[in-house]
């Protein structure tokens, strides 16, 4: 829009001021509104010096924008995609598995097999190298090595626990099943952890183990020699809760005590 | 064959910051680092030397990154190979790897908030603060918000700049801080760079004779594994004072020749009768102590 | 704020953005966009909310949460007519709502249809000082200017206007009736 006329800097300032009359003061306001000259001398009626209005009014501004948008704890654990994809995948395990079990009713222990999977995986992912957002700079940062990647597997793997509970109580399985699955899980996170503190590779260790584990549970059932619930009951078993038990805390316990070969590595 | 300068150390009146002695990592029966032996102090050090010559190997051994498989380290007066004592340098450490990744669906501000996370600050807000404070000092406030993936190349480079920045590190060790800046924005970087070098070391790699020159105060020359040099820039410019001479023709005498323009040469080594010196740069130093060393 | 030329970005040229790029540039969280933004709207409006509302601490809300506005929801602005007086809109709700904290969600929704267009009025405002209906306007009692101002020039609906002058809608209303008809008096 072509201007006929523009504000004078007198104008202006008795208007900023307040002594302007409602008439020429109604007027400029409106001329304001579309013309970019005019607001440019209002502007630089009250250049931007420290203290200045506009210079607090900005600051006030900036504090309430400059705010991380994402949890630090979510940014820890879940930020980078194979994370997300790990954390969103143990769970839908978790979820489906139980209805597999009683939809389908399988002879094989399905859930026993399977559901202790979801935390040796989510440890896996911790120690990979894409689980950290930072990439190599955070080796060099004082929580780099173990505490981060324990951070990031209880993280990852502690909303699994309540989800693949509670589906399968919900969905009647015995209790003891329900809940026999998280300290064989625990045991295998473990020794997945434990792996990390030494040259194997946490990924394929974690692959080699959980396989072994779903194959040595479903076995006997699969060669139709015992019922699959007797195995998941075998397994839900006081002997084989303690085994599990002192092997995740054995576990545990090195990890701890080689801690340090996490984040020193001999190799690049 | 270890060169130990003191100079830096004598210059720093708080003394000694990273001291180093038979430092060697090998890497199956390549030797990376080759019994390197230093001693730094407050200032800016340039580790010069072409790729390959183990500037990142000795950089991640500076930043407890990586454990020697020989030789004694001491960081701010500790000795990282002690898990205690490692945790403590990280605290007052801050590092830039070569080709830091950083994860794109973070915005800058978040990232460099993350790594604050992870050097063991828990109040939000202070955080918060420093980590605005550090994009700034970067010149990456009007961008903070963007996702990383968003931005260029020198952007994300400066994003870990500023991620090593934070936390106002004594020992900062940095590889190829420069890539991907322009002349300019390395003038920025060196006062960047100058307020940490008041209280404490930075440590940078480079294979750029003109970065040396803009950025350090200190150069240490690196070829294959050791550290075959060390000086100021303009006491390694001084090094081919009277070696250095151009003509337009190949010179038997010469260690190293170079074109630097239509049909005239530039060589460095024994000045042959006759012929005058030119004047000396960062770049003819350099390649006369990398060749005069092989 | 303070723009310090500190090497890094040689070339920022947002100066010689137009609002609406540096409106769009807001919508990729760009805060140097939002910045200039700031620097070049921040004075009329704060200055123009101030003749509204004496109180400081309001007027630096208001303004404050104008900018947030912008920054959160940038895509309300549609692309059509000036940014300003978008931002004027803004502006002036959030000053109402500081006067009036408790506004119910019927009359938020109301004030979300609204929108803050500008009216054909306003451009013959621009004009109107030396003209007869700027010597009319003059002329009506400060009561009455205060509500055509309120409604016709800062675009409130009645309710808005009874809100930010504290008087009731029945009120703005009448008043309102009353200055059309001494207008049209003195201009006919």
């Amino acid at each position: 829009m072509t201007q006929t006329w523009h504000a004078d800097e007198e104008a202006l300032r008795a208007w900023a001021d307040g002594s302007a009359a409602p008439v020429p003061a109604a007027s400029l306001e409106a001329h304001l509104l579309r013309c970019d000259e005019c607001r440019r001398r209002m502007a630089a009626l009250a250049p931007a010096t420290p203290g200045s209005d506009v210079v607090r009014r900005w600051d006030a501004l900036a504090d309430r924008i400059d705010r991380p948008r994402s949890n630090p704890l979510l940014r820890l654990g879940l930020a980078t995609p194979g994370l997300r994809a790990a954390w969103l995948t143990s769970i839908l395990l978790l979820l489906t598995l139980p209805v597999v079990v009683s939809v389908l009713d399988v002879r094989l222990p399905v859930f026993m097999a399977l559901a202790p999977v979801a935390p040796l995986a989510a440890v896996a992912l911790a120690y990979g190298r894409h689980a950290e957002p930072a990439g190599e700079l955070a080796l060099a940062t004082p929580t780099a090595g173990l505490r981060v990647v324990a951070a990031r597997a209880v993280l990852v793997a502690l909303p699994a626990v309540p989800v693949g509970v509670g589906v399968a109580l919900l969905l009647g399985l015995p209790t003891a099943i329900a809940l026999g699955w998280l300290l064989p899980g625990a045991a295998l996170a473990a020794l997945v952890a434990l792996s990390g503190t030494t040259r194997l590779d946490p990924s394929v260790v974690a692959a080699t183990l959980g396989s072994l584990w779903a194959v040595a549970v479903s076995w006997p059932a699969a060669s139709r020699r015992v019922p699959a619930d007797v195995v998941s009951h075998l397994v839900a078993s006081a002997p084989a809760q303690l085994t599990a038990l002192v092997v995740a805390l054995a576990a545990i316990a090195l990890t701890v005590a080689r801690r340090d070969t996490v984040a020193y590595r001999r190799t690049a | 064959m270890s060169t130990t300068r003191t100079d830096a150390a004598t210059q720093a009146p708080t003394g000694t910051l990273i001291s180093a002695a038979g430092i060697t990592k090998a890497f199956g029966s390549q030797r990376a680092v080759d019994h390197v032996g230093l001693t730094l102090g407050r200032g800016i050090v340039g580790v010069l030397g072409p790729n390959g010559a183990g500037k990142t190997t000795l950089l991640r051994i500076l930043a407890t990154v990586l454990a020697p498989d020989r030789g004694t380290l001491s960081l701010l007066g500790l000795d990282p190979a002690h898990p205690g004592a490692r945790t403590e340098v990280r605290r007052r450490l801050g590092y830039l790897p070569q080709s830091p990744r950083l994860y794109g669906g973070f915005t800058p501000l978040e990232m460099v908030d993350y790594v604050a996370i992870l050097k063991e600050q828990t109040d939000a807000a202070r955080r918060r603060h420093e980590a605005v404070a550090v994009l700034e000092a970067v010149g990456l406030t009007d961008v903070m918000h963007k996702r990383i993936r968003a931005l260029s190349g020198g952007m994300q480079q400066r994003v870990a700049l500023a991620s090593a920045l934070i936390g106002a590190p004594e020992l900062l060790v940095l590889d190829e801080p420069a890539t991907g800046l322009d002349p300019e924005q390395r003038i920025a970087l060196r006062s960047v760079l100058a307020e940490t070098s008041h209280r404490g070391c930075v440590v940078l790699s480079t294979h750029n004779t003109a970065e040396v020159a803009a950025l350090c105060q200190q150069v240490l020359v690196m070829d294959r594994g050791r550290i075959c040099w060390s000086g100021t820039p303009t006491e390694l410019a001084g090094e081919a004072e009277g070696r250095v001479w151009e003509s337009d023709v190949e010179e038997p005498t010469a260690l190293r020749s170079w074109l630097t323009g239509p049909g005239t040469r530039r060589h460095v080594g024994t000045l042959p009768d006759g012929a005058s010196p030119a004047v000396p740069t960062v770049d003819d130093g350099y390649l006369l102590v990398t060749r005069l060393t092989r | 704020m303070g723009e310090v030329h500190d090497g890094w970005s040689p070339e920022q040229g947002y100066a010689a953005w137009s609002d609406a790029q540096l409106v769009d540039a807001v919508g990729a969280s760009d805060r140097g966009a939002l910045h200039e933004l700031f620097a070049r709207h921040e004075p009329w409006l704060a200055t123009r909310l101030s003749r509204r509302c004496a109180d400081r601490a309001l007027v630096d809300t208001a303004v404050q949460d104008t900018f947030l506005a912008v920054w959160r929801k940038p895509q309300g602005w549609r692309g059509e007519g000036d940014v300003a007086a978008w931002l004027w809109g803004i502006a002036v709700r959030s000053l109402l709502h500081q006067l009036r904290p408790r506004a119910n969600v019927l009359e938020r929704l109301r004030n979300l249809r609204s929108s803050p267009a500008t009216s054909a009025e306003e451009e013959v405002l621009a004009r109107v000082e030396h003209s007869d209906v700027g010597v009319a306007f003059a002329r009506l009692s400060p009561d009455l200017q205060a509500v055509v101002q309120a409604t016709v020039l800062d675009g409130l609906t009645t309710r808005e206007a009874a809100a930010l002058l504290g008087i009731p809608s029945g009120t703005v209303k009448s008043r309102m009736s009353r200055a059309r008809t001494e207008l049209r008096e003195a201009l006919l």
